[in-house]
């Protein structure tokens, strides 16, 4: 066996009929294999020793779980002090200027699965509606109102409340601050019923429009799982996706700091950013706004997206999969402006009438359709 | 001995946190080489260091951590490759990864790879690359410290590929024989003070 060979192997750089040959030669004999063995190990030595990558969430993961470990501990030791403990946490947290991520992404996993928008203040009181869109606002000092017309009293100090809006609804909220925020389907935002004397901050996972009031000097931070954003006063959309794992953001008027690869960057209103958690790879390009938050007034707007895209967001719009009968069409680019107070099926019927030129909305022969759970 | 066995005995989380931070990059590394999956290497590296963690009363005094924690590490990527590779073979998926996950598994297999766990691998590999003829370690450690590709050392010292990738492989030839045979036999013995 060549060396070369063996080494691109070892590297993966070889073509599959290469791997292939190689492996049947180590399985010929103890002697290959011991070989190989022995070259692997170096090339790996060297590997981990030249190594200094650390990621920092990665790390923070575990150190959480050690001091949640110990919590648990105390509980069994005193009840009364982890109380007081979880307590403590509970109102520091909207005061912390920084709250770590960890923290965030703990509360998401407090959230049911329910079909219903939900409404989670602090620790305790879940409210749970059922109608198909939401308008939650909490610009009165003392309450919070619901659809204009359901009131709840909010308690004095503040505390962190998390919305929730599954796939199928979507919501338009107004913060203590005056900034509006529209939840796209799909979406949870944890935010301050009330904000205290520094920087403003929210945590998002999914995809939200926002309208940010200005406050004399104090930002406004948007955190996701993968990046975040500074703002003073300004309109953008953001939009984070776990299963993709991918970060946009858009700007429509005013500036926005966000934290790429190896700087800040800001972006100028129709610029458009995008981020990748798998590959790291960033983009950065002028884009028509309206194609990205068209979604807030029930509409989609699309440019040259590829189908599969397009239907992505029909999936978790309409809380629906969709199966297209030739999935050659799914890397199909397509253009065009949907309806989004009409059914699934008239809406898809409009999108298949632009992928394919004849199409007589005969839907059964070109996509399946099922309603999520 | 190493001070930081003691204070975790004790239970210290700042010299954890430490330990946490200085071994990551190295484990993760491991992990990733072996099992080539990016969230299975985190978990597995997680599983680790809390096995450290969980077990630190039961530490030894004279304990290597980075031995201590590689020797867990390395029997959980063995363990994940082993199931998935006998799920592939069941279903007969001879696809690119298995390929590798099963060269990687016979590697774990060996006990040769036992020299990934050492406490000073980083010196042993120092003094094997000096034993290497200036030239190859020159090109060597342009490729792998500098994370030159080949065509760029190709470029910059007017040679060809092939020559670069010549001396790349010969290298490792010559670091595998470098590293002195009592090492190995160490590394033998490390089974059963563990």
């Amino acid at each position: 066996m060549e060396d070369i060979l063996l080494v691109r192997f070892i590297e993966r750089k070889c073509s599959e009929g290469e791997a292939k040959e190689v492996l049947n030669w180590i399985e010929q004999s103890d002697e290959n294999k011991s070989a190989f063995i022995r070259l692997q190990t170096i090339w790996a030595a060297i590997e981990i020793d030249r190594t200094s990558e650390l990621d920092q969430f990665c790390v923070d993961r575990i150190l959480q779980k050690v001091r949640k470990k110990r919590m648990l501990r105390n509980f069994y030791w005193s009840i009364s002090a982890c109380a007081a403990a979880i307590l403590l946490l509970i109102m520091l947290l909207p005061f912390k200027n920084k709250t770590p991520i960890y923290d965030y992404e703990a509360l998401l996993k407090h959230i049911p699965s329910s079909k219903d928008i939900t409404l989670i203040q602090g620790t305790n009181s879940k409210i749970e509606l059922t109608s198909e869109s939401a308008d939650v606002n909490y610009y009165q000092a003392d309450s919070i109102i619901i659809n204009d017309t359901l009131k709840i009293s909010r308690e004095n100090k503040p505390e962190l409340n998390t919305l929730h809006i599954p796939y199928g609804k979507r919501s338009r909220l107004v913060l203590a601050d005056g900034t509006l925020v529209f939840l796209n389907s799909g979406s949870t935002l944890i935010y301050p019923s009330a904000f205290g004397d520094g920087n403003r901050e929210v945590y998002l996972d999914g995809e939200a429009y926002f309208d940010v009031r200005k406050a004399k000097g104090v930002k406004f931070l948007v955190k996701t799982a993968y990046k975040t954003i500074e703002v003073l006063g300004t309109q953008f959309n953001v939009s984070v996706d776990k299963e993709t794992k991918s970060f946009e953001a858009v700007l429509v008027n005013g500036r926005i700091l966000l934290n790429a690869n190896d700087k800040p960057i800001e972006l100028a209103p129709n610029q458009y950013y995008s981020y990748s958690a798998e590959t790291s790879k960033e983009q950065l390009k002028r884009v028509d706004v309206a194609d990205y938050i068209s979604w807030k007034d029930g509409r989609l707007r699309f440019k040259e997206e590829t189908m599969a895209s397009v239907l992505r967001k029909l999936e978790k719009i309409y809380n629906i999969k969709v199966t297209l009968r030739e999935s050659k069409y799914l890397t199909y680019t397509v253009s065009g402006n949907l309806n989004l107070q009409n059914t699934p099926e008239e809406t898809l019927d409009v999108l298949m009438s632009i992928l394919v030129p004849a199409y007589k909305g005969k839907s059964s022969k070109f996509y399946q359709l099922t309603v999520n759970k | 001995m190493d001070f930081r066995v003691k204070e975790l005995q004790k239970g210290n989380e700042q010299v954890f946190e430490q330990v946490v931070h200085d071994y990551w990059p190295r484990l993760f590394k491991f992990a990733l080489i072996y099992t080539q999956n990016n969230e299975v290497s985190q978990e597995l590296v997680q599983d680790a260091f809390l096995s450290l963690w969980n077990s630190r009363k039961n530490l030894k005094d004279d304990s290597s951590l980075i031995t201590y924690l590689m020797v867990i590490l390395r029997n959980k990527c063995l363990n994940y490759l082993e199931q998935t590779n006998i799920k592939k073979s069941y279903i007969e998926e001879l696809d690119d990864d298995f390929i590798y996950q099963k060269a990687n598994q016979y590697v774990l297999q060996d006990d040769v790879s036992k020299i990934l766990e050492a406490d000073d691998l980083h010196n042993a590999i120092e003094r094997a690359l000096n034993k290497l003829p200036e030239k190859t370690r020159e090109i060597f450690l342009m490729s792998r410290y500098d994370g030159l590709k080949n065509q760029e050392i190709a470029d910059i010292k007017d040679l060809s590929v092939k020559t670069v990738e010549f001396h790349i492989t010969k290298a490792l030839h010559q670091l595998k024989e470098n590293l002195p045979q009592e090492y190995w036999v160490w590394i033998l013995l490390l089974r059963f003070i563990l």
